[in-house]
């Protein structure tokens, strides 16, 4: 399954960039997040609560960062599970931040397997809810940098 | 009694829900059982570790590979599917473990707490990749992952395209699509000692009871397989499927009954229709005539063979069509993916080919500025003609099942052209050939009583086509008894006599004529008790009404018996073909007959939106006789409105082997708002009066008839099913462009 988006945010790259690499700054800006911590600079393991349809799912996991190329762009690995929905997921993933007018436009691109029972709810639910969580996270993104 | 329009004999039982289906099956002592599945399309089990599951409370027993003999693999023709994986799993959804709990909430929690630990393997999901050298090979013994290659040889091809004036070559695909009973798959054992009972909803009771006692080295008697009403059947429910699992976890269990009812996902991994990729090269003369027809299919079996070995031959030849064609050469390919398995789906492999051959005989008149009706028309076989099996076609109708369904139509609407913003009107045409089994038996017992009551005991099972309902019919004409005083009885493998299966539309004939013999064998030996009584030879008696009839008197069937110091009587009757073709050429006899059906649609594409509506759909099949009218009527609606699914909406939509819409709201089946406008049909009867099955007939020829009527309005070409809006607004835009 693949998951494209992006959003453009009112400030300089440099500065997002910076925002998006401080943890505790970001932990404030992804809905639902309950934990995260780094592991090293390439490894952070977090949890992160998410609802799709009736079934709340709470997904335990790492994310390892194979490039990192400040400012412009990372790519990496994610691998998670949900025990209570019998779930999991891996996924590849690459983020790019451009220089636009009027500030950064932030991109990204998911190639994701997900399996178990939330996979059930196909492609169009799945790719929606993940549009939800982004507008989210622009949301709460703006509203600390702009 | 045949040729009436009598009622289902359970019709109030199924109006008022009282009637017993197999999902509402309780025993006592009953345990529930939930099925582990993989969540990997292909990869080796490193680990199934159930510690941790079997501490939950009220869990009993636990199933894993760990449990399984040597002979726990099953599979028509190719025993490759295991009982659950033993040691590598090859479609997302393949069973590995079963929990049998006290509820299905500690079923659950068990489930979760399995932990199994997958290597994964490479998977490949498309049959034409699965056949390129450096795929996957999912079972070594096949390494290419063709597991079956059915050939028809007849006449030479080289000869026959070199006199054709133009030779036509195109593909046309079917996805993978549900069967999508009403009632899921569900199945019910319990063991006592080394005999086992299951309860199960199969159409195949006899393949089951064989199938159980291989597996678990017990006598076929040993076995013994109750078939309640099933809520439809569709060709999903034709092979082995849960039962191996339920008699296996059953026996775990200290001889406490453990039932298995999937869940809607669970079905979407179980069976599915086969993906089919159809290559039709076909080779015409300007005269209107054909010289030559080269197929090649591609049938997505999915990860296990089940019961394709069977239907990949029959796929074969039902692929040919119903024209006069002197040379054709069909391969037909079976081939292992890591999809789930594929099965018999209504109109079982004549649903993709028909698709095909259907659609490619508009484009070959499109272009050659024939009218495909009368294209049609000119080729059709008749009866005497011979197939490209060699054998010779009796008591065939198809250009009278093809005139009806157009004039079915009516006068072309006026005007052809809707008004402004309304789409475009357009009419199209389908025809079908369909073989049935060519080897199958079955058999029938009765049973009079003195009270005059008969019971016929058949392993038919019904599933709401109202099989038993027509058995009844037919003993009632046969024996001369009133309906009212039948009993029918089965399956039920402990009591009822055996039956191939109840599939392809073949219980009305197989069954049906057991049915008459056994009728013949009593009544002969009611005319051999009660010659005497009426002093008259048995050669002068005939019967009526529950009754045996001389010139001047009577007596009642339950009065022969009292008089003759006879409680019952018992008679049975089989009747049974073996017929087949050569594995290397095709020739042969392919079916003791042929099912015949057509269709035409006039449809209105909103060309704007890409919406197809059919507004007027008529439907013609070859009955041979019909038993009862209302009843064959209703298969012939419920065809068409089932052929809409496939023809429109329905494909499984997998990522990565994972059904991503494995459920009623993300797969559309056709509902009441899909429904033609106008909707007839007509059964075909001849003077013959053979009595033939009519489950399928009037569904292949639905998708092809729209795709015609869909060309005729716009002039545009789908190949690929479903049909949908998108797929319509997308070659509207590409004909738009220079």
């Amino acid at each position: 399954m693949q998951i494209n988006d992006s959003f453009v945010i009112n400030a300089p790259q440099d500065k997002v960039w910076e925002f998006l690499f401080d943890i505790s700054k970001l932990y404030q800006c992804v809905p639902g997040i309950e934990s995260a911590e780094a592991m090293d600079d390439k490894t952070y393991r977090g949890k992160l609560v998410i609802k799709v349809g009736p079934i709340r799912s709470e997904f335990g996991g790492t994310v390892t960062l194979t490039e990192v190329e400040a400012p412009n762009r990372i790519a990496g690995m994610l691998e998670g599970d949900d025990k209570s929905s019998a779930s999991s997921v891996k996924a590849t993933f690459t983020g790019t931040l451009t220089p636009v007018d009027g500030g950064t436009e932030a991109a990204f691109q998911v190639e994701a397997n997900l399996r178990g029972r939330l996979a059930q709810f196909g492609g169009p639910v799945i790719t929606a809810t993940a549009k939800k969580l982004t507008a989210e996270f622009a949301k709460n993104l703006r509203a600390q940098l702009e | 009694m045949i040729g009436e329009s009598v009622p289902m004999l359970d019709s109030l039982a199924r109006v008022t829900g009282t009637l017993d289906y197999m999902i509402n099956l309780r025993l006592p002592n009953m345990l529930v059982g939930k099925i582990v599945r993989s969540q990997s399309p292909h990869a080796k089990l490193l680990k199934v570790d159930i510690t941790n599951a079997l501490q939950v409370p009220g869990v009993i027993a636990i199933l894993t590979g760990a449990d399984l003999g040597a002979n726990a693999f099953y599979g028509a023709g190719i025993k490759d599917q295991g009982v659950v994986a033993v040691d590598r799993v090859r479609y997302v959804g393949e069973p590995i473990a079963a929990i049998a709990a006290e509820s299905l909430d500690a079923a659950e929690e068990a489930e979760l707490l399995i932990d199994i630990e997958y290597d994964e393997l490479p998977a490949v999901f498309d049959a034409q990749a699965a056949i390129q050298a450096g795929a996957p090979t999912l079972h070594e013994k096949f390494p290419n992952n063709i597991f079956k290659h059915a050939k028809l040889r007849h006449g030479d091809l080289d000869v026959a395209f070199a006199e054709a004036d133009e030779i036509f070559e195109d593909t046309f695909t079917s996805p993978p699509a549900q069967q999508a009973s009403l009632e899921p798959h569900v199945s019910a054992a319990q063991w006592d000692g080394e005999r086992l009972t299951i309860w199960t909803a199969s159409q195949a009771p006899f393949m089951v009871r064989k199938t159980l006692s291989e597996i678990f080295g017990i006598a076929p008697e040993a076995v013994r397989v109750i078939v309640p009403p099933l809520g439809g059947g569709y060709g999903g429910k034709g092979h082995i499927r849960i039962e191996p699992l339920a008699a296996a976890m059953a026996r775990k269990t200290n001889g406490r009954p453990v039932k298995f009812a999937l869940s809607r996902a669970e079905e979407f991994v179980t069976v599915t229709k086969h993906a089919a990729s159809i290559t039709l090269k076909t080779g015409v003369k300007r005269d209107g005539t054909f010289t030559a027809r080269q197929v090649t299919l591609y049938w997505n079996g999915g990860a296990y063979a089940d019961a394709s070995p069977l239907l990949v031959p029959a796929g074969m030849v039902r692929s040919v069509g119903p024209y006069r064609i002197p040379a054709v050469h069909v391969d037909s390919y079976g081939i292992y993916t890591n999809l789930p398995p594929a099965g018999a789906y209504r109109g079982a492999m004549s649903s993709q080919t028909t698709w095909a051959y259907e659609s490619q005989m508009d484009i070959i008149a499109r272009k050659m500025g024939w009218d495909p009706l009368e294209f049609r028309m000119k080729n059709l076989f008749v009866s005497g003609d011979r197939f490209a099996t060699g054998e010779e076609l009796r008591d065939v109708h198809f250009v009278e099942c093809l005139e009806a369904s157009a004039k079915g139509l009516g006068a072309p609407s006026s005007p052809a052209l809707l008004p402004e913003g309304e789409g475009k009107r357009g009419r199209g045409y389908g025809v079908m050939m369909k073989s049935t089994v060519a080897t199958s038996k079955s058999q029938a017992r009765l049973k009079l009583t003195d009270d005059g009551m008969v019971t016929l005991f058949t392993s038919t099972v019904e599933m709401g086509q109202g099989g038993h309902t027509t058995m009844a019919q037919i003993t009632a004409e046969a024996l001369g008894v009133p309906l009212s005083a039948i009993k029918i009885i089965g399956p039920d493998t402990a009591i009822t006599p055996f039956d191939s299966t109840t599939s392809a539309s073949r219980s009305t004939s197989m069954m049906g004529n057991a049915v008459v013999a056994a009728c013949g064998s009593m009544r002969k030996k009611l005319f051999e008790l009660s010659a005497p009584l009426l002093e008259t030879p048995p050669d002068q008696l005939r019967t009526k009404n529950g009754f045996v009839v001389a010139n001047e008197t009577s007596i009642s069937f339950g009065d022969i018996l009292k008089r003759n110091n006879l409680n019952e009587l018992n008679e049975a009757g089989e009747y049974s073909t073996s017929l087949g073709l050569d594995p290397e050429t095709g020739q042969g006899v392919s079916t003791p007959h042929w099912h015949q059906g057509a269709g035409a649609a006039e449809v209105k594409v909103d060309t704007e939106t890409g919406r197809v509506t059919i507004l007027r759909y008529s439907a013609a099949s070859f009955a041979g006789r019909v038993v009862n009218p209302r009843m064959a009527q209703l298969q012939n609606d419920g065809n068409v409105i089932f052929g809409l699914g496939p023809a429109l909406m329905e494909e499984i939509v997998f990522d990565g082997g994972q059904p991503t819409n494995p459920n009623l709201a993300d797969y559309s089946i056709p509902s009441i708002r899909d429904i033609p406008v106008e909707l007839t049909s007509i059964c075909i009867e001849s003077d013959e009066g053979e009595m033939h099955g009519i489950g399928e007939m009037t569904l292949p020829p639905v998708a092809p008839a729209i795709a015609n009527a869909i060309e005729d309005a716009i002039g545009v070409r789908i190949k690929d099913l479903p049909i949908t809006a998108e797929k319509i607004l997308r070659a509207l835009r590409e004909k738009s462009q220079p």
